[in-house]
């Protein structure tokens, strides 16, 4: 069924037509609209969690900051859902693709870095160099700090597709491992099976980290420059 | 938990579907009629029974109503021919809803389907379709043992585990934000209707509190006279003092003191006259207090009070010690 290593990362196709859009528009479905003002226990749930997140995000910010929180959250929420969505057997994880994440990640630190030379540009160039460079250095680190800041983008996507495909593939190989080992002696296999599940436990924390993180890192970008 | 039964077609829908198929039966009679109805709803048979019965009660031998493309107007026609829903609701009515769902094997195939099949083929439905099923998809490499197989087994086993051992603590939880969320309001609410009873009863208390203002009113117009009263003794007092004082001869005070002695035994004696009481004291009229009445009027409560002589008998008339003997020997 699958040739190599990594044909669970490749593009869905439904009579030839790729349906990534489709996968991608998905996760919207399981979050409803609250209707009323005291809704379902999976309404109630995803608020509270909202709340909680959306809290614990935005309260550094100053209020100019504080107007992304939208934003913020609907990313959140985005790529902790198909990363979660993911972790389904047999399924298709978006946020694996080095396309989508660039595509989330640069505009966004782009966004913060124009507003900040925009609006703030002496303090946004200042930030070019940190306090306390011997003067000799000052050259050199201006530049060391340029290529930081362009890497921050690439960063982001980066991390997060290589996380989650890192994790995908692991689960991938040790199963593999197990499905070798149950010819030759069970014993090892259960062992190599236990392995999985701690892994499975851990790639679930990994997509919620990875949202947290790509999130809360583009939250400082804009701190930064707001 | 009642399960709703699904009832096939009883005689009467039966007849029902007949009747709306084209023919009415009136008297026993088929009877064709000019308009057909294509396609009927189990929703509308109870419509049309009902309007049908009665149309037939009412009219008597009259054809029945005809209704066109019923499907589309069923749920309408139902809720607004309700009115004519004279006897008991057939059992062709809609069913209420469960308020739970039913168990369900794997989460996906409900129980319901099990009951369907239990006619023909008893209780070992279950177990013979899963295991055959299974292995059915097995042998005939349908589903293939691949290393995401046992990535599938510890994913989907570990989400079985946190549903099964979290799942209803997770819900009473919601439960409880809700609850939360409706208590914060209905104390709110009941602060508020608090605050205005309280406003109420502090109103009503002070209405109670003028109703009986006049009770004060007594207390300090008695208080008032009693301190008047008090006062004019007083000086009553103090002037007949300052009188005995003045006239200082100790010898006419032995001897008028001895003579009064004497008159007074005789006044036990005799019995006072009217005018010598008259003579002897002053009546004078003392305004006691003032009452505003009427807005430009003013009424005065006035008090008869009875002060001794501001100077006695004896002065008045200038008599010396002499003449006070001669007095009280005419007395005696």
């Amino acid at each position: 069924m699958n040739e190599n290593l990594f044909t669970p990362f490749t593009i869905p196709m439904m009579l030839g037509i790729p349906i990534t859009t489709l996968i991608i528009m998905f996760p919207t479905m399981l979050f409803p609209t609250p209707n009323q003002l005291i809704n379902n226990r999976m309404i109630t749930i995803q608020q509270w969690l909202t709340k909680l997140t959306s809290k614990q995000l935005m309260n550094t910010h100053n209020p100019k900051g504080q107007t992304w929180s939208l934003m913020f959250i609907s990313l959140f929420l985005f790529i902790t859902s198909t990363n979660l969505l993911g972790m389904l057997p047999h399924s298709f994880t978006p946020t694996a693709q080095l396309s989508m994440n660039l595509g989330m990640a640069i505009p966004l630190w782009a966004g913060t870095v124009v507003m900040g030379f925009r609006n703030k540009t002496k303090i946004s160039l200042a930030h070019l160099l940190p306090l306390g460079t011997p003067t000799f250095l000052i050259p050199m680190l201006v530049m060391i700090e340029t290529i930081s800041l362009f890497i921050q983008p690439l960063a982001l996507a980066v991390r997060l597709t290589a996380n989650i495909t890192a994790g995908h593939l692991l689960l991938h190989l040790i199963g593999s491992a197990t499905l070798a080992l149950v010819n030759i002696s069970l014993f090892t296999a259960l062992i190599t099976f236990t392995i999985l599940t701690l892994l499975t436990i851990l790639e679930f924390a990994v997509t919620l980290i990875q949202a947290y993180v790509f999130t809360l890192l583009v939250s400082l970008y804009l701190q930064d420059n707001t | 938990m009642a399960k709703p039964q699904i009832k096939l077609a009883t005689e009467d829908q039966n007849k029902a579907i007949c009747r709306a198929k084209g023919k009415v039966a009136i008297n026993g009679k088929l009877c064709k009629q000019s308009t057909f109805i294509t396609y009927i709803r189990r929703g509308s048979l109870a419509v049309l029974e009902a309007r049908m019965n009665f149309h037939r009660e009412a009219q008597g031998h009259h054809a029945g109503p005809s209704l066109k493309s019923a499907a589309l107007l069923s749920p309408g026609v139902l809720q607004a021919t309700r009115i004519f829903h004279t006897g008991p609701p057939s059992l062709a009515s809609v069913p209420p809803l469960p308020e739970y769902g039913e168990k369900v094997h794997f989460g996906l195939i409900p129980e319901e389907f099990f009951q369907f099949l239990y006619p023909e083929t008893g209780v070992t439905v279950t177990y013979v379709l899963r295991t055959g099923l299974i292995l059915y998809l097995l042998c005939k490499e349908i589903y293939v043992i691949t290393p995401e197989t046992f990535s599938t087994i510890s994913t989907i086993g570990l989400l079985v585990y946190v549903v099964k051992k979290y799942g209803a603590s997770i819900g009473e939880f919601a439960d409880k934000l809700n609850e939360q969320k409706i208590a914060q309001l209905e104390e709110a609410k009941q602060s508020f209707i608090k605050q205005i009873q309280d406003a109420i009863d502090l109103k009503k208390s002070q209405q109670a509190l003028v109703q009986k203002l006049h009770y004060l009113f007594d207390v300090q117009r008695n208080n008032i006279a009693m301190a008047l009263e008090n006062m004019m003794r007083q000086r009553e007092q103090e002037h007949m003092i300052g009188w005995v004082e003045k006239h200082e001869e100790k010898e006419t005070i032995d001897k008028c003191i001895a003579h009064l002695k004497l008159l007074a035994k005789k006044a036990k004696a005799q019995p006072v006259l009217h005018n010598k009481t008259h003579e002897s004291y002053n009546w004078v009229h003392k305004a006691q207090f003032v009452i505003p009445f009427n807005h430009n009027r003013v009424l005065i409560v006035v008090h008869r009070v009875m002060i001794p002589l501001s100077t006695p008998l004896a002065e008045r008339k200038n008599w010396n010690a002499s003449d006070c003997l001669r007095e009280l020997r005419k007395a005696h």
